[in-house]
Order: C-alpha cells, then structure tokens, then sequence
C-alpha cells in the first residue's frame, strides 16, 4: 500500500500571452491516502493545477511537495505519480495486458514472472478477468478507463492524479465508476487528486472538495461543509444556497426581515451579513410562525419548488408533496437553523 | 438517396479529368517505349538498349543516392525540426512561418539561390574568404556543380526538409503529445517516449511525406539542370538529353527511362503500402 501526500504551496501560473493568472497563490493540503476533489466551471484552471502537481507545466511561483520531497524542477517521470486522464489513451497497438504492464516492462522496472503476476492481478482488481489478451481497440468506454487506471496503478504511485476521468462516460457507468474508484481508494489507500465540473462527482467521491473560482481556491473542506457551511455567497449559490438575504448580526444573533435567529456555529460578528438559507430549511409547515404567500410552485417530481413572498423578502422553499399549496394561498413554517448560514 | 447512376455520374467528371491529364499520357509514353522513331513496334528492343547502355547505371544509381540521401537527411532534421518548433520560445511565429513559406519557392529559384550562396563565386565563399578561412575562391569547397550531388542534395534539404517538417509537427502538437503526457506520468524517460510513442506516431505523415520527397527529388530536372555536374546526371537530365538528342532514333530511350523511374516510384509506393497493410493487419 503507498502512503503519501501533498502539499502546495503559494502556487501560480500565468500562461504566455494571458493578463490574468490562470492559478494564483494556490495553497492545498491532501493527506495520505485521501481523495481530494478540485471542483470548478471550466477553464478556471483545475487541469493547470494537476498538470503542474505532475510535471507537465510548470509553475511560475510556489512550491510542491510530495510525501515531503520538494517537487519543483522535476520532470514528470521523475515523480512519484500517475495520472490518468479524460481520454483513456491506451496504445491502440497493444494488447489490454500490453497497456497495463507498458510502464513497468519499458522501464524494465519488474521481473517477467513478477510483471505476469502483477497484470494479472491488475486485470482481477478492475474486474477485467480474461481480457489481457484482447486488443485495446475492443473495449468500451468503461472498460478502457479501468485499463487507463490499471496501467496508472501498475506503477504504485504515491498520487493518483486523474483529470475528469468519467466525463465521456454514460451516467450509469459514471456512477458504477465513481463507486469503483472509492473502493479502490479504500483498498489500496493510494491519495488521489481528483478534477472534475461536476458537482455530484465531486461530492459522492471527495473526502475533501477543493473548489476554485478563477485562479483562486475559493473554499476547502469536507463536502458537507459546503452545505451546511459555505465560506462565501459566491460558493453558497454555486452549492444550491438559493436564499440569500440581507441581514444584521451581532451578539444576540442574526436578524432580517424573516425574523431573529440564533445561530450558534457561526463566527460572532457585528455588522450587516449576508444570511443564506437552504431551500429545504422550511420545518413546522402549517403551524410556524413566519408567515408567507405562495408567488409560484415548480413542480420538481420528488419535491416542489415554491417562491414564497414573506412580508417582501422573497424565499425559494423546497417542499414534499404532501404540502401542496396553489399560487396565491398563504403558509405558515419556521427555518431550521441548522440550514441556515452567515457569509 | 443517391441512386447508382447520379454516383457515378457524379464521379465522372474526375475520371474524365484522371484520363485525360494522367492516365493517357501515361499510357502515351509507355506505348512510345516499345516503338522506335519511325513508330514502329520493336518490343523490348529501346528496353534493352538502355538497360545495357554505358550511362543508364551510373545515372540511375547517382538518382537514387541523391534522392535516397535527401530524403533520409530531410526526414531526420524535419524530426528534429518539428520537436524544436513545438517548443514555446520568442520567434516561434516566424520559425514557421519561414518553413512554410519556403514550400511556395519555386525549385528553380531554390537552385539559384543555392548557386549564389554555395559556389565557389558564392556568399559563402566569400565570408570564408573574408573570414580569412581561406586564401581564394578556389580553395572553397566543389559544392555546385560537383559530381557526388552535394549541391542537389543541399538544394532537396533545403527545400524539403520544412515539408516533411510541417507535416510531423501537427501530430507532434496533437495526438503524439497526449500520448507523451501520459507515458511522461507512468515514468517513462524523454529517449524512451521518442522512439516508443513519438516515433511510431509520426511514422505514418513522415513515411507519405518522405515518399512525396523521394518522387519529387528522383524526378525533377530544373535542379539537376542548374545546380549539377557533367559527370553526373541523374535520370531526369538524361530523359531530357535523350528526347532532344538530335539523332531521333535516340529518342525511344527517353521514353524508356520515363516508364522505369515511373516503375522505382511505383514500386516505393507499394512496398511502403505492404509494409502499412501488414502492420494494419498485425493490430487487428
């Protein structure tokens, strides 16, 4: 089993000919044997930043670490990594055991029999038994991302570096792959860095989500933390935070046109915050105290979306449909502090 | 959908074009090979008076030497070439820019430039001499005219080489790069990624190029003409000699010599095809 981690430090890059720096004063921590998910829209440099951790680009400013060793001015196959990447690039010439095992017999890194074994076993973890002889050329799309990280494994990296690997795959298989990659991490406990657009991925598989906007890290944390604890309103919109109202804060709580509510993990603060409220928040349907007219109700198949017009502060209130309400009929409920954050 | 007249009628304009301006003149100078002067049918007769003549080996060996050694020097400096072009470094733009401009020289010129640069009367010349290299023009090395080629291979280089070049760098900033990546991240060292990953991805645009640069370096006369020496000639003077010979029952020969380099460029093209086919049929 490899144990590693990384860490970067201060890291930027600006590309030749771009203003704007495309990663600017990166800082990230992956511990051993984590997944770390850098999440961001696209262009906003979560493939410069894996691509710097491997050694294909290099970084204008900062440093990288590796299981304790200073990465900078290295070359890629100097590093202890793999990367797999959005395409599975397998060499078409080769057979899927040749794929697997091309690392390892080009570097004449492993005896014969020790390079059998290992492919073999290979082929077994990817659940690609009976397969090693088949020509790359054969495979489907699932089949050819498992040999891609077959081939990535057989190297035993210390970071898994894979750039939106499920991205041309199904959405069936992406979610079967997803699970496939977790209990790889938990069986061989290799740290991998993850990128991905999408937020469901990235929340389903991260132990910790790296989320970036532009060429900044916009927030890092568990991926519950970005839903019950967004470190901004940019972050807390891009999380599905739909209300986000104007607000006052000071030692007795927090206070808007909704109401005073006491909200015990936040940051003591006096000023005016910005409140943000989760629209499954609504508790106490039919009874609660705050009062509100139905502006509008979307029909989501499992939950309804309604706007609710509160003394005029607008909310967006996600609801079962067990209560139905008609636009223009009143509702009573209350918010659920646990869903409700200052940013 | 298209039925099967409006297909081949759509074709036919092409076909007529293939007959008319290849296949016929072809077939022209093959039936020529087999008359004499007079139009009459010899048969192998012309075959066997150049195929035995003083000057047919000597000159289809200096063709293939120049052609051969052009090429291969071309394909390597093109590889060479095109890894430095990928690079990002100040003047990159103008580097190619400069090698595809240089396909749009006409050869004719190319051979006069070289002339003025690499003659003994030449620029070259000149700043040896004035670099005190050497003590007068005629101690400058026999490049232009000089029987052993160099001249026309230098020209050939010259003009081919940023071709062959062209050709590779797309794959070399397209797929090959992909592929050098991910071999880059399993450990695989810089020598070890060239003759495993760049290599055989630029083997197939660099084999076409190459055999487009052998045709063209084996059959053309204007450099030949301009840049070569009386000892030496390869094929394509000689064609020329031979079809302007005034003894016209020379000139059969002409036609002769056409028809073989025709059938050493023939036959390049369908080795080269065997050889794809069969790595095609191994993959499969």
């Amino acid at each position: 089993m490899s144990l590693s981690f990384l860490e970067l430090e201060n890291l930027s890059k600006t590309y030749r000919g771009n203003a704007e720096p495309t990663v600017q004063g990166l800082d990230l921590r992956v511990a051993e044997g984590e997944i770390v998910v850098l999440l961001g829209a696209s262009g906003c440099g979560k493939t410069t930043i894996l691509k710097m951790v491997a050694g294909l680009e290099p970084h204008d400013d900062g440093h990288i670490h590796i299981d304790g060793e200073l990465m900078d001015g290295v070359r890629a196959e100097k590093r202890p990594i793999a990367m797999v990447f959005q395409k599975a690039l397998l060499f078409r010439n080769m057979t899927v055991a040749q794929n697997i095992n091309f690392a390892p017999r080009l570097n004449r890194s492993m005896s014969r029999s020790e390079l059998a074994a290992k492919t073999q076993e290979m082929l077994e973890l990817m659940q690609l038994e009976g397969m090693g002889n088949k020509r790359a050329t054969q495979l489907s799309g699932g089949q050819e991302q498992r040999v891609s990280l077959a081939r990535a494994l057989m190297t035993n990296p210390k970071l898994l570096l894979l750039d939106e690997p499920l991205s041309a795959l199904d959405a069936e298989l992406r979610v079967s792959m997803r699970s496939f990659l977790k209990k790889l991490n938990r069986e061989l406990g290799t740290t991998m860095l993850f990128v991905t657009h999408d937020q469901e991925e990235a929340i389903s598989l991260a132990d910790k989500v790296a989320l970036l906007f532009g060429p900044s890290l916009a927030q890092f944390g568990k991926p519950e933390d970005f839903y019950t604890r967004p470190a901004t309103e940019q972050v807390a919109r891009f999380f599905g935070w739909k209300n986000l109202i104007a607000a006052q804060q000071d030692k007795h709580g927090v206070r808007c046109g909704l109401g005073s509510f006491v909200l015990p993990d936040c940051a003591p603060y006096n000023g005016t915050v910005t409140l943000a409220i989760r629209p499954e928040a609504a508790i106490e349907v039919g009874s609660g105290s705050i009062l509100g007219t139905i502006a509008r109700a979307e029909f989501l198949g499992s939950h309804i979306l309604y706007t609710v017009d509160c003394n005029g502060v607008q909310l967006e209130l996600s609801l079962s449909k067990r209560h139905e309400y008609a636009p223009g009929s009143s509702l009573t409920f209350n918010l659920d502090p646990s869903l409700m954050w200052v940013v | 959908m298209k039925t099967r007249i409006q297909l081949i009628l759509s074709f036919l304009p092409l076909a007529v074009l293939l007959a008319v301006a290849y296949l016929w003149p072809v077939f022209s100078n093959v039936r020529a090979s087999f008359h004499d002067d007079g139009g009459t049918f010899v048969g192998l007769q012309n075959y066997s008076d150049v195929l035995t003549s003083y000057y047919f080996t000597d000159s289809l060996l200096f063709s293939l030497k120049v052609s051969v050694l052009s090429t291969v020097i071309s394909m390597v400096l093109a590889i060479i070439l095109a890894l430095a072009l990928r690079e990002t470094f100040v003047g990159k733009k103008l580097a190619v820019f400069i090698c595809q401009y240089n396909l749009s020289i006409p050869r004719m010129a190319a051979a006069m430039i070289m002339l003025f640069l690499i003659s003994q009367t030449g620029w070259l010349s000149s700043i040896a001499h004035w670099l005190g290299l050497t003590d007068s023009a005629a101690q400058f090395p026999f490049l232009a005219y000089d029987s052993r080629g160099i001249g026309l291979m230098i020209v050939f280089i010259w003009k081919f080489a940023p071709y062959i070049c062209m050709s590779v760098l797309g794959i070399l900033q397209g797929a090959s790069l992909e592929f050098e990546h991910q071999a880059a991240t399993l450990g695989i060292g810089k020598v070890k990624r060239f003759f495993h990953i760049i290599l055989p991805n630029i083997i197939p645009a660099t084999a076409v190029a190459s055999i487009l640069v052998f045709a063209a370096s084996f059959g053309d006369y204007e450099v030949p003409a301009i840049l070569g020496s009386a000892q030496s000639r390869p094929l394509s003077v000689m064609v020329y000699l031979k079809y302007l010979d005034p003894h016209l029952r020379n000139r059969p020969e002409a036609f002769v010599i056409m028809v073989l380099m025709t059938c050493v460029l023939m036959a390049v093209i369908i080795t080269y095809w065997l050889l794809v086919t069969r790595r095609e049929r191994g993959r499969r």
